[in-house]
């Protein structure tokens, strides 16, 4: 079992608990969006597929995501795997067309790179360190998506934009109050192709 | 529809506008906020010029390590260690990170920026983690270096196994260093040679520095203070107690800064 499989595995069931309906994941492996993001420490550039469902009477999506950053960026090729779960909040209305959604999100990313380690090579000693390939990073963000009956291509696609922190942060903050958490917030912006027609999620979708 | 995700939306906006957001790509890339580079070798340069202008054969230095994340404790530190005019440098030995991340030696620069003298800085087995190695070079430099005062040898030695990719340290390059060296030597490096991972090199390390005259020999990396001289080892940086060496001719001794 390389660190790849385990890797996939995780992703698989921190996808199966993070969804209400179990059946729902089996029963409808195809995927109801496709959300592509610019920055939020998930990449340059990271896309993927997601889910959207209702969980507790609120919307939600889980968006399993693949961003890349090349060595001339980054100074080593880093591969980025993020999970993301979000709840979605009809926020307001605009001219009966738009609609401004809050979301509210908890993206797991999990980076392959130079010296970060699912499983620590044969020569530490077994717990040495904790993985250190993981990291939380809660956000909250506004989409904007279009409200029409009519299904025309526009009504499928929504925008957003994200303000994370990443957990390493919070964690310097609360143990040293010697960071800035403002200084440590980052904006991410992104786009969601959905698969099904805006109009019919509004209110919720029921299972 | 106003209720509590307004403020939220409020706030939203709000720090927006501000601008205090920025576009991250990852923590583990190598884009640094700090324009600091190669700060090892113009500190070096600097505490020569101070210690020309002085007396190069008469200073006392202040050793710490393994301050990881504490940033408030390494604050504390720092504070101390400048209400003390008579140490005109400092040594980190190590492990100014937990992950090797770019914003945690960030951090540490912030506080140890406010040493009003100057300070050198060696590479710790956490520094090493992720891209911990490259950055720490972008910053402070080469990992093995050596620099003189007077007749006196400073020797920083990369002596890190498992994270730099279960690699014998350079003991070359160190043997070198050492040859035909007169004065006081001051060899400086994170791991001590009872560490697990110096376990495959221990005899050959030992082997370099004996029989070597006026050698002391300074380490982090245990967290404890332990001092069996001329060998040091550090305390981290949250036990507050500052090993300080002074140097006067070729007599060299300790004393110890303690919390209050
Ligand atoms: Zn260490």
């Amino acid at each position: 079992m390389n660190k790849y499989s385990i890797l996939f595995l995780l992703f698989l069931f921190n996808l199966i608990i993070s969804a209400s309906d179990f059946k729902q994941v089996f029963k409808n492996l195809t995927p109801d969006q496709m959300p592509l993001q610019f920055a939020g420490n998930q990449g340059v550039i990271s896309m993927g597929f997601g889910y959207s469902y209702t969980m507790f009477k609120r919307n939600r999506t889980t968006d399993l995501m693949y961003g890349y950053i090349p060595e001339n960026i980054s100074g080593t090729d880093l591969h980025i795997f993020t999970l993301k779960n979000t709840i979605k909040h009809d926020f307001c209305k605009l001219r009966d067309t738009i609609i401004i959604v809050a979301t509210f999100n908890l993206n797991t990313i999990c980076t392959i790179s130079h010296n970060t380690h699912l499983m620590w090579p044969d020569h530490y000693p077994d717990g040495y360190y904790f993985t250190n390939a993981f990291h939380l990073q809660p956000s909250i963000g506004l989409e904007i998506k279009m409200h029409q009956d009519n299904h025309t291509n526009i009504s499928k696609l929504s925008f957003y934009s994200e303000l994370g922190i990443l957990d390493q942060h919070t964690y310097h903050y609360i143990k040293t109050g010697r960071v800035s958490l403002l200084n440590s917030i980052n904006l991410s912006l992104g786009c969601i192709y959905s698969f099904k027609n805006n109009a019919t999620e509004i209110g919720g979708k029921d299972h | 529809m106003f209720n509590s995700t307004n403020y939220i939306f409020m706030i939203f906006v709000l720090v927006s506008i501000t601008g205090c957001s920025v576009f991250e790509y990852s923590p583990y890339d190598d884009n640094l906020n700090t324009s600091i580079r190669n700060s090892n070798l113009k500190n070096i340069s600097r505490i020569q010029d101070i210690l020309t202008e002085v007396e190069a054969d008469s200073f006392n230095f202040a050793i710490i390590s393994d301050s990881h994340s504490d940033y408030d404790d390494l604050h504390e530190v720092v504070k101390k260690i400048n209400s003390h005019s008579d140490i005109k440098f400092t040594i980190h030995l190590g492990d100014q990170t937990d992950l090797g991340l770019k914003f945690e030696f960030e951090n540490s620069l912030n506080e140890l920026n406010n040493l009003k003298f100057p300070y050198v800085a060696i590479i710790g087995n956490h520094d090493y983690l992720s891209q911990g190695e490259s950055i720490f070079e972008m910053i402070y430099g080469k990992t093995n270096f050596s620099f003189q005062i007077g007749t006196n040898n400073f020797i920083g030695f990369d002596n890190i196994v498992w994270e730099n990719n279960n690699s014998r340290p350079n003991f070359e390059w160190l043997k070198n260093e050492l040859a035909g060296l007169e004065g006081n030597k001051f060899l400086l490096m994170h791991l001590t040679e009872t560490s697990n991972s110096m376990e495959l090199y221990k005899e050959e390390y030992l082997s370099i520095i004996n029989n070597i005259q006026d050698l002391y020999r300074f380490h982090g990396h245990t967290h404890v203070l332990d001092i069996d001289w001329p060998r040091v080892v550090a305390p981290m940086t949250s036990d507050r107690i500052i090993p300080v060496i002074s140097v006067r001719g070729n007599i060299v001794s300790y004393y110890l800064l303690e919390p209050k």
